[in-house]
């Protein structure tokens, strides 16, 4: 039976096949931990794993790679910024179609005495940008914000949110994970204070390795989630000040960081335009045909402007754990069906507590699958 | 005379709120006043009423079998147990 | 008094000196409150309630716990009903009102100390209250010092939670109080076997707002003159309202408030003086001041006492998605409260002059339970403020004893013709 994968917002797949060779050149040929050894190869993995800062800096226009940290994801880096920067009394800003990572910490910081407001956004997810400028308090002290939906792929006016933020002096955090290495991502343009990214979604890379881009004078004032070797300052039993030694403790994920290396300037050599190009190419050619299927609903934008290729579909006649199930055993189609980890969105865009079946379109997905895809829709719901 | 209130008694509370709900239906004027304790210690509740309607309520016992322990009356003042005197 | 005494042993009461206390408590009431004219016919659910006070919900009680289900006994308007209903158990707030229970309490306790507190240990000892006898855990709070030593006392009788009320109310101070709702939830659930879900404190909630605003309703008839409502019913209202089934409860002063929209439209004003009390709260069954006032040409229109406007004012926001949302509600309505135990309290200065103001108040005698240091303290700054608004004000310190009510009398009496 012919599989086809469309569930990239989950993680992307395939990868590269540059990435799988550079993580295996590491393991069988490096080897070496960074930072801990003067040896030769130990050398070589700090070398890449400088370059990898870099290739980030150039991938989101930042200029300090000493101010990229590695973490395992980006809900470690999303934590490790939110739960190290509030104080009792703090206000932070977000919108209703955040994803958990950014939700659950903030319910917890309730519990320090928090206050936290998510702006209501419209039921095609759009946010306005009017009704977030309202909600500004006199103490709100943090702004976090996706920059695109992980369930329906709207797209967040974070230039504009940006702009508001600067003009209020707020920490404004990005949430990257589904727009790095397919949108524009500009650490200046959208006046961050930090930005998170993922290696394994739109960077192409590996699971396990993420991080975050940081000003440092944000960087300051964030108490560090974990404390404990950094390879630096080892007479020292407290934790160092310095980036990005303050927030990477312990052994990183080189096989990632050599994957992630990889699939960086796989995406550089390939050209993020090309791909965003293409990627849009797939989402006309997706809409123009689901739109014309009765008995299935698009949550979210109906047309191709302001969304990435992430669709969230409702069956009207069936249940969607039961379509999905379809798609997958019947047709090998592999879709995620639930709620995405957002409930907050799902809330917002009217599909909770039923959720949605998710199809997300992928650098390494064709016009056939689209087509196939979309057929198999059909017949799940006519054979029903 | 002036001093003379009027009680029915009851075996429970239930049987009291019982007629409470008829007594309340008819209009009739009455009080659940906590039973004195020179009447009894059966149950918590009385109903005091107006000597003028005890023939109207002795209907409404008999006509919905309300099962009372009866009719009494008593000499009753009230004493000011904060300030000390005799109160009516 | 009803007879329940094969409930009351069973609650291991002192029936002998129960006996005593079941004598003297329908002639107390009979003397003030079924001597008032004129009273609203809604209030006749009341005097059921203080006739059946050691029997049907004593029953009701004894009942929901052979069930399965837990009661807790609480002292004090902070600690959050809604955490106790969501857990499917019952709240009671535990007297401490009379002098009956004064000299037990002065076994264990020293004398020059709030009688309410030695009233309510007193209460324990004696073994004469079935309330007491019926809770499986009670909820202490560190309000003040007398409390705060108090429950290490009755810890050897019954097991005491304490929470750990903060002393201010800064932003750090809500996160703590949030911190100790979510250990008393962990009690609660710890103690009766149910878990406390987003779902069920809603509901919790949405019972005790509804109380809340029961109360609220009643409240704001007295603010007409004269009030259709006497202050010594309003106040045996408001101290049932602790401990009765607050769904029947609520019912009840709602179908009282619907005859008092209509009383109210025939009423003629007789020229009392209309007095506000604040102060120390009046645990059951001290009715002394209130029935002091009320016959002379007065009448009680409002208490800003934890068995008054604290107790209800405000109700908690029942929006919410997590625990934690509900948690900060709560926290946030229950430190509003405006009690002498924190500092600063500016707050019930404000509340005091907003009251006097919108319950058109003639003047306020200032209630304090004797050795209550937070209150009478506190007497300089709201005497003060109501000075400066011309509003006269008078300072009674007394206990639960009826030794000083003939004096109370003659200065009340003073009082009102100098207003």
């Amino acid at each position: 039976m012919r599989k086809v994968y469309v569930d990239n917002a989950a993680t992307t797949f395939p990868k590269p096949k540059e990435v799988s060779m550079a993580m295996c050149e590491y393991i069988e040929g490096v080897g070496g931990n960074v930072g801990r050894g003067t040896y030769e190869s130990s050398y070589e993995a700090g070398r890449v794993l400088f370059e990898t800062r870099e290739l980030l800096c150039n991938r989101f226009n930042f200029n300090n790679p000493l101010n990229v940290v590695f973490t395992s994801n980006i809900t470690e880096s999303l934590n490790t910024i939110i739960k190290g920067y509030l104080r009792a009394g703090d206000h932070v800003l977000v919108s209703s179609m955040e994803h958990n990572a950014v939700i659950r910490p903030l319910n917890s910081e309730l519990m320090n005495g928090v206050g936290v407001t998510k702006v209501n956004c419209r039921k095609d997810g759009t946010l306005d940008v009017l009704e977030f400028e309202k909600a500004v308090k006199s103490n709100t002290k943090l702004v976090v914000m996706t920059h695109a939906s992980n369930v329906c792929g709207t797209i967040m006016p974070v230039k504009e949110v940006g702009e508001i933020c600067k003009k209020n002096n707020i920490p404004f955090v990005l949430d990257s994970a589904q727009s790095a290495g397919v949108l524009d991502v500009d650490f200046n343009e959208f006046n961050l204070s930090a930005l998170a990214f993922t290696g394994h979604k739109g960077l192409l890379g590996p699971q396990g390795v993420g991080g975050f881009l940081i000003k440092d004078d944000f960087a300051k004032k964030i108490r560090p989630l974990k404390e404990g070797g950094t390879g630096s300052f080892s007479e020292d039993e407290a934790q160092p000040e310095i980036l990005p030694d303050k927030f990477e403790c312990g052994t990183l994920n080189m096989p990632g960081i050599y994957g992630l290396n990889a699939s960086l300037k796989y995406i550089e050599n390939k050209g993020i335009k090309n791909i965003r190009e293409y990627e849009e190419e797939l989402t006309k050619a997706f809409l123009n045909k689901i739109l014309n299927i009765e008995g299935v609903a698009l949550s979210g934008i109906q047309g191709a402007e302001g969304r990435t290729s992430v669709f969230s579909l409702n069956f009207k006649t069936l249940d969607n754990s039961e379509a999905a199930f379809i798609l997958d055993r019947e047709f090998g189609i592999m879709t995620r069906v639930g709620l995405h980890c957002a409930p907050s969105a799902h809330k917002t865009l009217g599909t909770f507590p039923s959720g949605s079946v998710r199809v997300s379109f992928g650098q390494f997905n064709t016009l056939e699958d689209v087509d196939y895809v979309a057929s198999s829709l059909l017949k799940t719901i006519k054979g029903v | 005379m002036d001093n003379i209130k009027h009680y029915i008694l009851f075996p429970s509370y239930n049987t009291g709120l019982a007629l409470e709900g008829f007594l309340k239906k008819e209009k009739i004027k009455y009080t659940i006043v906590p039973t004195p304790r020179e009447l009894s210690t059966c149950c918590g509740i009385s109903i005091q009423y107006n000597k003028a309607d005890e023939e109207r309520i002795s209907e409404i016992v008999k006509v919905n079998s309300i099962d009372i322990i009866g009719f009494y009356s008593l000499q009753k003042e009230y004493k000011d147990l904060y300030l000390g005197q005799n109160k009516e | 008094m009803a007879d329940y005494r094969e409930l009351w042993t069973s609650l291991n009461m002192d029936l002998e000196k129960h006996d005593q206390l079941c004598e003297v408590l329908p002639e107390l009431y009979g003397g003030v409150y079924l001597t008032q004219e004129n009273r609203p016919e809604g209030m006749n659910y009341f005097n059921f309630v203080v006739s059946e006070v050691h029997g049907l919900r004593i029953a009701e009680l004894d009942k929901h716990r052979k069930e399965g289900g837990k009661v807790l006994g609480t002292f004090c308007v902070f600690v959050p009903d809604e955490v106790i209903l969501a857990a499917n158990a019952i709240s009671v707030g535990l007297c401490g009102g009379s002098q009956f229970w004064v000299p037990d309490g002065e076994k264990v306790l020293p004398r020059n100390m709030c009688p309410l507190i030695k009233a309510a240990v007193g209460a324990k000892i004696s073994g004469t209250c079935p309330y007491f006898q019926s809770c499986d855990m009670l909820v202490g709070e560190t309000t003040c010092d007398g409390k705060k030593k108090a429950w290490e006392i009755l810890n050897e009788y019954v097991p005491v939670h304490v929470m750990d009320l903060p002393q201010m109310k800064r932003t750090k101070d809500y996160a703590m109080w949030m911190d100790e709702i979510k250990i008393f939830i962990e009690k609660v659930e710890e103690l009766t076997g149910n878990k406390i879900t987003v779902d069920n404190l809603k509901k919790a909630i949405e019972v005790c707002n509804a109380k809340r605003r029961a109360l609220k309703r009643l409240y704001n008839f007295r603010k007409i003159t004269p009030s259709p409502i006497s202050g010594l019913d309003a106040l045996l209202i408001s101290q049932i309202s602790f401990y009765d089934d607050p769904v029947r409860f609520t019912e009840k002063v709602n179908e009282l408030c619907d005859e008092l929209e209509e009383r109210a439209k025939e009423m003629k004003a007789e020229g009392k003086k209309r007095i506000m009390i604040t102060g120390t709260p009046m645990a059951l069954p001290n009715w002394k001041l209130h029935h002091i006032i009320e016959n002379l040409p007065a009448e009680v229109v409002v208490e800003e006492t934890c068995t008054g406007t604290r107790y209800f004012e405000n109700e908690v926001d029942a929006e919410g998605e997590t625990i934690e949302a509900l948690i900060k509600n709560m926290a946030d309505r229950y430190l509003n409260i405006n009690c002498a135990c924190f500092t600063p309290n500016d707050g019930r200065v404000e509340d005091v002059l907003r009251y006097a103001e919108e319950y058109k108040v003639d003047g306020v005698i200032y209630y304090n339970l004797s050795f209550c240091h937070t209150y009478s303290v506190e007497y300089k700054k709201v005497e003060e403020a109501l000075k400066k608004a011309g509003i006269p004000i008078m300072n009674i310190e007394t206990d639960y004893s009826t030794e000083d009510s003939g004096q109370i009398k003659t200065r009340v009496e003073a009082f009102l013709e100098m207003i």
